[in-house]
Parts: structure tokens; C-alpha cells; sequence
């Protein structure tokens, strides 16, 4: 009996690990790079590889197709893609007729990709001479094609798409700018310190500016840094500044991430113990040959909470003293 | 003034070695830089105090070229962003995944509403973000009738607003969002009894983030439930729609 048990509980969990689960259809794809970007003096053709990967046990054929976007509200590199949109916003609406996705030397707006397969495809871009000076930014998106099956059942169809960014600068100008906002809260108890860095960009270009924040106690002396990421800002946008520890390749980001907004982020100093007053000193350069902007501010710190905790456990300690002193006191 | 206590001598004592443990002066000379720039600082002196002679320059370092980063004749190409490592533009990928493609509501019936879940995961790379939108092509139909986005109970929802939908008797499809892992569903829907409309094709509206997110995490992973109820007066037949995700990362 008992090894009629046995080999039952043996036959079903080997039953539970040797039976395929279902498959629900399903969808993912990996895209690289996610953002590219090309400066370029007309004419000019300019080659570059994407990598498109199916992640997914199933084949899936993708569409191609471009969108143009403008910077979110958000000031933190979210896209809002334009809609009701022919064409591109610019001097050139007909840019995307220059515009190609080449698969062996051959323009396609279809991709079809095996169970794992990876592909690399090449963004084709032909810009002739006569090309007015301007910035133009898109999405490359793959869309998984669907087929409209006709389900006995009421029934919603997810169709996923996976895109990678496009900052195109046609011709150069001086890049020009503002730093709109640096700030820091005014008092403070405690580190790590966020500093708000805005700048918008009023060129003609898209900007990355470098930049770093230097911390000086009231002594003078510099006692600290924060190095800013040099993030994308598109033409007529404002963009927040996070600082470099927030570059996703760290693998141990000193920021506290659990603060970090999601929208319009901030700069972290994150230094804990803090006491005393402090000047900020932001300097940012909006491209490698300038303009140069430097900002100061001003903040204080004063550690309340365990300030106030030591002069509580020095009462206490008192308070003790006190009460046996009286004690001793009175039983002489 | 004489502290003739003891204890309270010894108190702040205590409380001055603490102070000025961690409010230690501390002078930095340094360089700071990364690929693609030099910032240059003065070297500092502590015995003799701050010398105000610092020497900026910001600009690519000499002999260097950011990783990604590639010229040509007229034009130059970075390929990832300017933080990124020489490895992470060619090999990490950005991806996105749809649990299911395919959400079946099975037969409706009047005032017996029906949900449906699928997941969707973002892994954002080396990107510092991402946002997934959602648009649908049009109100679910059977070709003649629709089945309208929900209004929700107070009629008060949009495909940017959500609000309570809880009644059996507030007909309509819609959706929630609720975080698996992370925390890129709009705060809006963080009271579970909330859902909107997904922004319509057919009706020229922009698409609507329904996921956004930092790289805080490797991967991000929410939860969309799709609702739809109808009335004794909807029309027999079967409605469908297509609903499409797209992710993008930051730029």
C-alpha cells in the first residue's frame, strides 16, 4: 500500500513538472540602442545599426514606422508623440521620405523575427545639400502586426510596440539656453540634500549640458559635489537635471531611489549629517564650447531631531540623578 | 559660567565629540570628470585656507571619444546616450513584454460585469526611463453597435481622469492599473475601485501613459484590468477592439 502511494505522489509530480503550461499568446521585445543621435552638415548619409530582438517563444512579425514626438510636460525625457501629425513639424515635412530602415540594402517596413531571433537592421539616413538648418525628433517604432481573428466571444486584442528615439540636428548653431531654476530646500535637517536643476534650451539644437553642483560649508571650504547627468533638451523645452549617480549602468547608486520622483527629477547631495550653513555653487555648460552659467544658493541644516533626543537623555539622566540624590537623602 | 555638575559635563561633552565627529572639515582637491569631460578644480590647501584661483575648462577630453559615439564625413553619430559605457550601447537592451494579446471577455451579459487581466513588464536598459501609452481603435463594436468607453459610476471619467466604477448597473469598458513590481501605474488609480477609458483612435485622442517609469528597478511590472459591463439594451453579437502598447524610453 505504501509503495502504491509512493509511486502515485512520484507519477503526479512528475506529471506537474513534464506538462507544458498553456501558452497565452504573448508579446516582448527587446530594442537597442534607445536613443540615437546624429549631428549632421548636409550633405550626408549617415548609416547606423539597430538591434531588434524577440524575446518570446513565438514568431512575430513587426511593422515599421516613424512618429514624431516633443518633449512631455514632465521635464524628464518622456516623449508625447504628436498626433493628427502629417509628416514631421519643421522646415522639412517630407524629412521621413529620407528616412529609411534597410535590412540587407533593401528599405523595409516589415520585420519578421523567429522564437529568440535577434536582428540587426540599419537606420538609412540621406540628407541632401539643400537641407534647411533644424532639429527634428522621432520614434522608430516596431509594432507587432496583428491578424484580425474572428473569436466567437467578445474579445480585446493587446498589440504591443517597442520604439527607439531619434535626435536629428541638421547644420550647427551656438547652442543657447537658461538655467531657469536652481534650488535647494532653505533649511534642512538631515541629508541626502535634492537640488532642483532646470534648463531650458532656446537654440536651435538639441543640448546636453555638463554641469556639476560644489558644496562649500561656512567655513568656505568645499566639502562635497554632485556631478549632473548630461541628459537630452530638445529645442524649446526645459528639462530637470538628475545627478550622474542616476546613471542606470551603477550598479551601487549612492541616490536614494525611494525619493526619486517620477516625474521632474532632482539632484541628490547625499550627504547624511549635516550642520551649519551652506553655498551651492551650480556650474553647467551648455555644450563643449559654452555659454558657461554658474549659479549660487544658499541652505542651512540643523539636526533638530538629534539634538533634541541628546537633550532629552540628558534630562533623563539628571531627572535620575536628582531623584537618587533625594532618596539617599532621606534615608539618612 | 562653571558647570559644576558632573553628569551634565559629561552630557556635553558626549554631545561635542558627536558634533564634531561628523561635522569634520573636509577639503577636497580633486578633478572631476567623466569621458566625455574635464571639469579642473584648484587644488585646495587646508593650512592656508581656500585659494580663489580655480581654472575651469568643460569640454571633450582630449584623445577620447564617448562610448556609441562615431563620425563620419559630414556628420557625427552617438548611438546610446552620452553616460553610457561602451558596452551597454551595443548589448543592453530595452525591452517590453504583453503577458497576452488576446483578452477575452467571453459571452457579456447584462449588468454582470466582467474583468480581465494582463501584464505588462518594462525592462528600461540604460535608458533613465521609459513611458508605455495605450490607445484603443475604437469603442469595442460588433460593426453596427458599440459598447461605449465608461463614464464610470459619477460619469465623471475620461481617458485621463479615473474615478470609482463599482455599480453593476454604470455600463461601458475601461481599465485599471495596479504595480506589481515598482511604481509606474498613474497615482490616480491607486484606489482599486478606479478605472478610466483607454484614449480612442476613433476619436482623435492623443494616446495615454498608462506606465511610467525611472530605472530604479531592473524591471517593472504592472497589472492592467480591463472591465466592461453592459445593459438588457446592448445588441446581441460579439465586440471586439484592438487596444495598442507602445514603450518608449527617455530620451
Amino acid at each position: 500500500m505504501k509503495k502504491l502511494i509512493l509511486v502515485v505522489l512520484l507519477t503526479t509530480y512528475y506529471l506537474l513538472l513534464a506538462t507544458d503550461k498553456a501558452d497565452a499568446s504573448s508579446l516582448s521585445l527587446g530594442i537597442s540602442p534607445p536613443i540615437i543621435i546624429v549631428q549632421l552638415d548636409p550633405p550626408a548619409s549617415v548609416k547606423t545599426p539597430i538591434t531588434i530582438k524577440n524575446l518570446s517563444d513565438k514568431s512575430t512579425t513587426l511593422q515599421i514606422f516613424f512618429k514624431p514626438f516633443k518633449a512631455a510636460d514632465t521635464e524628464n525625457g518622456a516623449v508625447q508623440y504628436l498626433t493628427n501629425q502629417k509628416g514631421i513639424p519643421g522646415p522639412d515635412q517630407k524629412l521621413f521620405e529620407k528616412v529609411q530602415i534597410m535590412e540587407s540594402d533593401n528599405a523595409i517596413d516589415t520585420l519578421t523575427l523567429g522564437p529568440k531571433q535577434k536582428k540587426t537592421v540599419m537606420l538609412h539616413l540621406g540628407i541632401p545639400e539643400d537641407e534647411p538648418i533644424a532639429d527634428y525628433y522621432f520614434s522608430i517604432i516596431f509594432l507587432n502586426k496583428v491578424d484580425q481573428k474572428n473569436s466567437i466571444n467578445s474579445a480585446s486584442q493587446a498589440i504591443g510596440g517597442i520604439a527607439t528615439n531619434v535626435l536629428l540636428t541638421i547644420g550647427k548653431e551656438p547652442a543657447q539656453g537658461t538655467v531657469t531654476e536652481f534650488s535647494a530646500p532653505g533649511f534642512v535637517e538631515h541629508g541626502p540634500v535634492p537640488f532642483t536643476v532646470r534648463i531650458r534650451n532656446t537654440g536651435k539644437h538639441v543640448i546636453a549640458p555638463k554641469g556639476v553642483i560644489i558644496i562649500k560649508n561656512m567655513f568656505g571650504q568645499t566639502i562635497g559635489k554632485v556631478d549632473l547627468l548630461p541628459v537630452n533638451i530638445l529645442v524649446n523645452s526645459t528639462r530637470a537635471i538628475p545627478d550622474a549617480s542616476q546613471n542606470p549602468e551603477k550598479k551601487h547608486p549612492s541616490t536614494p531611489y525611494a525619493l526619486q520622483p517620477t516625474t521632474s527629477p532632482v539632484a541628490y547631495w547625499s550627504e547624511n549629517f549635516l550642520l551649519g550653513f551652506y553655498t551651492a555653487t551650480l556650474t553647467v555648460s551648455l555644450s563643449n564650447n559654452g555659454p558657461v552659467y554658474t549659479r549660487d544658493i544658499y541652505f542651512g541644516a540643523f539636526p533638530l531631531t538629534i539634538i533634541i533626543a541628546l537633550l532629552v537623555v540628558c534630562f533623563i539622566i539628571l531627572l535620575i540623578r536628582k531623584k537618587l540624590k533625594n532618596r539617599l537623602a532621606s534615608s539618612n | 559660567m562653571k558647570i559644576k555638575n558632573l553628569k551634565l559635563k559629561i552630557c556635553l561633552l558626549l554631545a561635542i565629540i558627536t558634533i564634531i565627529h561628523f561635522t569634520s572639515l573636509k577639503i577636497y582637491g580633486f578633478t572631476m570628470s567623466n569621458s566625455n569631460y574635464i571639469l579642473n578644480m584648484a587644488n585646495l590647501n587646508s593650512g592656508g585656507g581656500y585659494q580663489n584661483n580655480s581654472n575651469y575648462k568643460l569640454g571633450s577630453t582630449v584623445g577620447q571619444t564617448a562610448p556609441g559615439l562615431s563620425t563620419g564625413t559630414n556628420y557625427i553619430l552617438q548611438s546610446g546616450f552620452w553616460y553610457g559605457s561602451a558596452s551597454s550601447s551595443a548589448t543592453i537592451l530595452f525591452s517590453f513584454s504583453l503577458s497576452s494579446t488576446s483578452i477575452d471577455f467571453g459571452t457579456l451579459t447584462p449588468t454582470n460585469p466582467i474583468t480581465r487581466t494582463g501584464l505588462l513588464t518594462v525592462t528600461s536598459g540604460n535608458a533613465t526611463g521609459y513611458t508605455v501609452t495605450a490607445i484603443e481603435n475604437h469603442p469595442l463594436s460588433n460593426g453596427t453597435t458599440t459598447i461605449p468607453d465608461t463614464t464610470c459610476d459619477a460619469g465623471t471619467c475620461t481617458q485621463n481622469t479615473p474615478s470609482a466604477w463599482t455599480s453593476t448597473l454604470t455600463y461601458g469598458f475601461g481599465y485599471r492599473c495596479d504595480n506589481i513590481t515598482g511604481s509606474s501605474c498613474a497615482t490616480g488609480l491607486s484606489n482599486t475601485t478606479f478605472y478610466q477609458q483607454f484614449a480612442s483612435t476613433s476619436q482623435n485622442e492623443a494616446p495615454v501613459a498608462v506606465m511610467t517609469g525611472t530605472n530604479s528597478l531592473p524591471s517593472n511590472q504592472a497589472q492592467i484590468t480591463y472591465k466592461v459591463n453592459i445593459s438588457g439594451a446592448q445588441p446581441a453579437g460579439t465586440y471586439s477592439n484592438a487596444i495598442t502598447y507602445i514603450a518608449t524610453p527617455t530620451f
